[in-house]
């Protein structure tokens, strides 16, 4: 028989003020800056990015915000991130915010302020799987002007090396990264758990993004099936069509607390990693579906080009493709409540 | 706004904790008071008395009607931790006519009912469907006419779970046939013991009893009618949110889910431990996943609540994912099990003592229940995402 604890339900339903703001000054800055109208430059090109949107975002401090001081950050929490990521995806914004701060804050979290700092720059960092010599796939590895590579309790910072563009559709400018032989770059120590908890830190990220391309591509969608007319009435109004949205509703509405809910049990200091296999999971299977939906709503009308959908489309396989696949969180969270580490499904609610 | 318990609250809960292990033996009840056969229905009417003289059966009602007071997130802790025990509460009485009646009905009404509700001394069950009249439910035709200083009723109500043990029925009649069918309504409190009332038995394939209630010229007291006349499909529809958002506890969800764990960690399969199997991984990780979900939207809707608002769009998307989710676990159950899942209580090899197989067959009600999916996805469409109408 289980008993009771007294650990808090804490979850984030709606945001604090300061998180309210930075999130309210991001929209408006891509707003302005037409930032989903831009990304459709970079549909076809994932060899770079839109370098000068990074720098308009740079210089009002908010690419940088998970990062110490001494690489020009303030800190701010993972939930900050979150909500700045979410904003990135509700534009399909060609930038490398998810692992340039997953990168950062890795810094920021060993305490290594003698990293070089980058101004203005693109930071990753390899956290797929590699033999210490090259790595298949780096996230951002095309457009990084510092890489951080984790190698045998070291730390690398490698601004030094080979690398070889991926084209792939998810907008994620891989590449294949080769270290090369004279590449005597500093260096610091590094846990094992720092790297686990920039894994756990990413999956979080991306789950965000996730969470701000579904929000869009749902809103469109209403939009759109509320203004479009087939047989002398808007689509929306047909139930097939309403309860697709509705289902869509649901499960994003699901999706934005669980991601929130994972990006604040790991900026208040547990490992955060069934939390975060939770949102990646849900979330991920969400986006699968609002995808695809998306897609058929709208029919011939967002498979062209001059609809944005087809960027939200290849982002969402993005984000979704990186740090664990639906199935895979599944069996972790599966593996974890099992286990007893989660003993208990409901961490929320605090019983044990 | 972030939902943290208060010290008050964390305290509240564990006082709630301590009280039932105490008062409610681990039960493998359904624990919604109705179901059980005649001795499990003693021990839970025992056991809402006991809740009442702690004070707590009224739990987030006014205390000038003796209520205790409490704010939705303290009714929302102590509605889980008794449904994850299986315990009974005051489910519609408590859950949803005490707070429709305190918008809508009058002080006399209040005195009246509230009191004897709080005590434990009443209860009500819900007279909305009819044989005609599911999910098109402004359809309904049992009348509501008006004769000197009564009202009189004709005609029928089915799936009136509880009928045959509750002291009054919380009743939509028709009061005028000549208006279109949202404004003809009107809400009534029908005595069950009045003359001209018949119950007959339906049983379910849930194994749970459920009822037809037929009117024949039952005579109330005009006082009896909520609110105004006609306006009762205004005063249904709140009802009917408090419905989605209190009748949907997840406590009862959780506990089927932990007791599926439970049963998975001590089983093997040719000598091996089923929980190292990876597909078993990953069905328990996919449910614990969505119950986690469905709870993000359980806990909004207490956010909406504590600011005082009525959830909405937000209970319709609770309720959709709460019985989806029960039902996943029973069916995640099967998967898992086979057919050691379909044995019955008190057979030898019954998983968690047959708790699947009676869920297999019971959660397919909660789909429908309270407003079918269906309903409630035209609802988050039309409401929550402002789309037209057909």
């Amino acid at each position: 028989m289980q008993t009771t604890t007294t650990q808090p339900v804490s979850v984030e339903i709606e945001l604090s003020e300061e998180d309210s703001l930075i999130q309210s000054t991001v929209r408006d800055v891509l707003t302005r800056e037409g930032a989903q109208e831009r990304a459709r430059q970079w549909w076809a090109n994932d060899v770079d990015f839109d370098r000068a949107l990074w720098s308009t975002l740079s210089n009002l401090g908010l690419t940088d915000m998970v990062a110490s001081s001494a690489h020009g950050g303030i800190e701010a929490g993972t939930l900050t991130a979150s909500v700045v990521s979410e904003e990135m995806g509700r534009f399909a914004a060609a930038l490398p915010f998810e692992m340039h701060s997953t990168a950062l804050r890795l810094l920021a979290h060993i305490g290594a302020s003698e990293a070089p700092r980058v101004s203005d720059g693109v930071l990753t960092v390899v956290l797929v799987p590699n033999d210490g010599a090259s790595a298949q796939m780096v996230p951002e590895g095309a457009v990084a002007d510092l890489i951080l590579w984790p190698a045998a309790g070291e730390l690398l910072y490698l601004a030094d090396f080979d690398r070889e563009h991926v084209a792939s559709m998810g907008m994620n400018r891989f590449a294949n990264v080769t270290l090369r032989a004279n590449a005597a770059g500093a260096r610091c120590e590094v846990q094992a758990s720092a790297v686990e908890n920039a894994r756990t830190f990413a999956t979080t990220m991306f789950a965000s993004r996730m969470v701000g391309l579904g929000d869009w591509m749902l809103s469109q969608c209403a939009a759109y099936a509320g203004s479009r007319v087939q047989f002398g009435r808007p689509i929306g109004s047909f139930q097939a069509i309403q309860h697709k949205l509705a289902e869509m509703h649901i499960a994003m509405a699901a999706s934005r607390f669980l991601t929130r809910h994972a990006a604040m049990a790991l900026h208040e200091g547990t490992d955060g990693q069934l939390e975060a296999s939770r949102a990646k999971a849900f979330t991920g299977a969400t986006l699968w579906r609002v995808a695809t939906e998306a897609h058929q709503i709208h029919g011939g009308v967002g498979f062209v080009l001059d609809h944005p959908l087809h960027l939200y489309f290849a982002q969402a396989r993005g984000a979704d493709s990186l740090f664990g696949s639906t199935r895979e969180h599944h069996q972790r969270v599966g593996q974890a409540v099992l286990g007893g580490i989660g003993h208990r499904p409901n961490l929320m609610l605090g019983v044990a | 706004m972030r939902l943290t318990l208060s010290e008050q609250q964390t305290e509240f809960r564990k006082q709630v904790a301590d009280f039932l292990e105490a008062n409610w033996e681990g039960t493998d009840a359904v624990g919604m008071g109705a179901f059980g056969d005649e001795e499990s229905h003693e021990k839970e009417l025992a056991f809402k008395r006991k809740l009442a003289e702690f004070g707590w059966l009224g739990v987030a009602l006014p205390q000038e009607y003796g209520g205790a007071g409490k704010t939705p997130m303290e009714q929302f802790l102590f509605v889980e931790e008794v449904t994850y025990r299986g315990a009974p509460h005051s489910y519609i009485g408590v859950g949803f006519v005490a707070p429709t009646l305190i918008r809508y009905g009058t002080e006399e009404q209040l005195k009246r009912f509230l009191p004897p509700l709080i005590r434990g001394e009443i209860e009500f069950c819900l007279g909305y469907s009819e044989p005609d009249a599911g999910s098109d439910l402004a359809s309904l035709q049992t009348s509501i006419t008006e004769d000197g200083d009564d009202l009189v009723i004709n005609g029928s109500k089915i799936y009136t779970t509880n009928a045959h043990r509750v002291e009054y029925c919380w009743l939509a009649g028709r009061t005028d046939p000549d208006v279109p069918k949202h404004k003809g309504i009107s809400l009534a409190i029908v005595p069950l013991d009045s003359p001209g009332v018949t119950i007959a038995p339906l049983m379910t394939s849930g194994g749970e009893r459920t009822n037809q209630v037929f009117f024949d010229s039952v005579r109330i007291p005009k006082a009896n009618l909520v609110g105004e006349k006609n306006r009762g499909w205004y005063y249904l529809a709140v009802a009917l949110d408090f419905e989605r958002f209190n009748g949907f506890p997840l406590g009862g969800i959780r506990r089927s889910f932990d007791e599926l764990v439970d049963a998975v960690r001590v089983a093997t399969v040719d000598g091996r431990p089923l929980r190292d199997e990876p597909w078993v991984q990953e069905v328990i990780g996919r449910l614990s996943t969505r119950l986690e979900a469905t709870m993000t939207l359980k806990l909004n809707t207490v956010a909406i609540a504590e600011r005082g608002e009525v959830p909405n769009t937000e209970a319709s998307m609770l309720k959709v994912m709460a019985s989806d989710i029960a039902q996943e676990i029973a069916f995640g159950a099967n998967e898992i099990f086979g057919p050691a899942a379909l044995i019955k209580k008190g057979q030898p090899g019954a998983i968690a003592n047959g708790r699947f197989e009676h869920a297999l067959r019971s959660t397919v009600l909660q789909r429908f229940a309270g407003g079918a999916n269906e309903i409630m996805k035209n609802i988050i469409a039309q409401r929550g995402l402002g789309l037209p109408r057909d």
